[in-house]
C-alpha cells in the first residue's frame, strides 16, 4: 500500500528492552486490556447492528450454513494442531521438539484464526449477537471473546516481559473458546442435518 | 521483524473481516444480482410470466412450518401471488410472486425469504426458506376472519408496519415493523380491524388478497 519505494525496515538492534525489564504485568494487562475492547466491540456491533438476513450468497458461501459448518471444522482441526505443537514446544508431551515446530504452530494458528473469519463475518453481519436460546447465547458470547482472547495471544507474544504463563493461559484461552465455538455451531448442524456439504 | 509478525497477523485478520465485511455490504439488496458471483442456492426469482393458467382462482391460505418455526400466509388471485413469512419474534417478510399451474413461487424483495409450493383448492404445501434454513410447510385455505392482514400507521413521522396472519383456529401470528425496527404486534381483532391502536395513533387495518402490492421499494 505504501508506494514502491520499500519503507526502513524498522532497525532492530541491541534489543533495549530485555534488560530493562518495566513491571512484568504491564504488557499482559495491556494486551488484556485491548483483547477486551475487541470483545466488548464485537458484541456491540453484533447487538447494534441490525441482522440482515440477506448477506449469505457472497464471498464463497454458496452452500450456506454447511460452508460454514466445515470452515469451523477446519479451524477447529487445526487448533487441535495448535494444542498438540504448543504441548510439544513446552515439554509436556516427551517426544525432542523437531526443528519446524515452531513454524507448524504459528502457520497452523495463521491459517486456522483466517478461515474463521468468513464464518464470523457471516455469524456478525447476517445474524448478530442473539440471546434466544442458550446454545445461541453461549455461541455469541464466545465468538466476541475469541476475537477479543486471540488478539491478547498475539499481543502477549510481541512481550517478552510478560509472565511466563501468560502465553499458556491466554493460548489456552483461545483454544477453549474456539472448542466451545465449534461445539454449539457445527456440532450442532451436523447433529440436526447430518453431515452434509 | 519476528517480534512483529503477531501483529501483522492481527492485521490480516482485521482486513481479511473488513473486505468480507465490505463485500456483504456491498452484495446487500440494494445492488443485489450485480454482486452475488455465487449462485442463490434457493429462491430463484419468481418467473416474470406464468406459463400455465393458474389451477386456483382466488383463495387464501394459512398454516405453519412443520416444527411452528413460522407462520405462513399465501393470498392467490389469478396468476398473482402476495404471501407473508412471520414468526412473531424477529423473522417477517412480504412476498410477491406468480402461480402456474399447480405451483406457486414467491420471494421478498431482497429475495432472503422465499416459498414454493404447490396448490390447490383445499391446501398448499411446500417449503419456505428464511436465510439459509427451510422448514416444510402445509397452509389450509382459510376463509374469512381467517387470512392475512396488513396494518399501516405514521407513529410520530416513523413509519409503522404490521402484518397479521388469522389462522383457521382464530390464533393470530404478526409483527411490527416501525421504521426497521421490529416489535410484537398488538392484537388484532378481525371484527373490528378499525380497533387497533399503536401509542393512541389509529392503524389502517386491510385484508390483503392476490392482487395487491406488499413489496415496498
Amino acid at each position: 500500500m505504501s508506494g514502491p519505494s520499500a519503507a526502513p525496515a524498522p532497525a532492530d538492534p541491541g534489543v533495549p528492552d530485555r534488560g530493562v525489564r518495566p513491571p512484568r504485568l504491564a504488557g499482559l494487562l495491556i494486551a488484556v486490556a485491548a483483547g477486551t475492547l475487541v470483545s466488548v466491540g464485537l458484541g456491540v456491533y453484533g447487538r447494534a447492528h441490525e441482522p440482515a438476513f440477506f448477506a449469505f450468497n457472497v464471498a464463497g458461501f454458496s452452500s450456506g450454513t454447511a460452508a460454514k459448518a466445515w470452515l469451523a471444522t477446519i479451524a477447529f482441526l487445526l487448533a487441535l494442531v495448535q494444542l498438540v505443537s504448543a504441548m510439544v514446544m513446552y515439554g509436556r508431551i516427551r517426544v525432542a521438539a523437531p526443528s519446524w515446530i515452531g513454524g507448524l504452530h504459528r502457520w497452523s494458528g495463521r491459517v486456522a484464526v483466517l478461515v474463521t473469519v468468513p464464518v464470523a463475518v457471516h455469524c456478525l453481519y447476517a445474524l448478530g449477537f442473539q440471546g434466544g436460546e442458550p446454545r445461541v447465547l453461549v455461541h455469541s458470547l464466545a465468538g466476541c471473546l475469541f476475537y477479543g482472547a486471540f488478539v491478547a495471544k498475539m499481543l502477549v507474544l510481541t512481550r517478552p516481559d510478560a509472565p511466563r504463563w501468560a502465553l499458556p493461559a491466554v493460548g489456552g484461552a483461545v483454544f477453549t473458546l474456539l472448542t466451545a465455538l465449534w461445539f454449539t455451531s457445527s456440532v450442532w448442524f451436523f447433529g440436526t442435518s447430518g453431515l452434509s456439504f | 521483524m519476528k517480534r512483529y509478525a503477531p501483529l501483522l497477523t492481527i492485521l490480516a485478520v482485521a482486513v481479511f473481516g473488513g473486505v468480507l465485511l465490505a463485500v456483504n455490504s456491498a452484495g446487500d439488496p440494494a445492488n443485489q444480482g450485480a454482486a452475488a458471483p455465487a449462485a442463490s442456492p434457493t429462491a430463484p426469482d419468481p418467473p416474470p410470466t406464468s406459463d400455465a393458467p393458474p389451477a386456483v382462482d382466488e383463495v387464501v391460505y394459512a398454516g405453519r412450518s412443520a416444527g411452528d418455526e413460522v407462520t405462513v400466509a399465501i393470498a392467490v388471485s389469478g396468476g398473482r401471488a402476495v404471501g407473508y413469512v412471520c414468526d412473531g419474534a424477529a423473522i417477517e417478510a412480504w412476498l410477491e410472486g406468480t402461480v402456474s399451474g399447480a405451483e406457486v413461487r414467491l420471494a421478498s424483495g431482497d429475495g432472503s425469504v422465499s416459498v414454493t409450493g404447490s396448490l390447490d383448492e383445499t391446501a398448499s404445501l411446500g417449503t419456505v426458506s428464511v436465510a439459509e434454513r427451510e422448514w416444510s410447510y402445509a397452509a389450509d385455505a382459510v376463509e374469512a376472519p381467517a387470512g392475512l392482514y396488513e396494518g399501516r400507521a405514521d407513529v410520530r413521522g416513523v413509519a409503522n408496519r404490521i402484518g397479521w396472519i388469522v389462522l383457521d383456529d382464530g390464533s393470530q401470528v404478526g409483527l411490527l415493523d416501525a421504521g426497521g425496527r421490529t416489535g410484537p404486534a398488538p392484537p388484532l381483532d378481525p371484527a373490528d380491524p378499525d380497533g387497533v391502536e399503536i401509542d393512541g395513533v389509529p392503524v389502517a387495518v386491510t385484508t390483503v388478497g392476490g392482487d395487491d402490492e406488499v413489496i415496498t421499494p
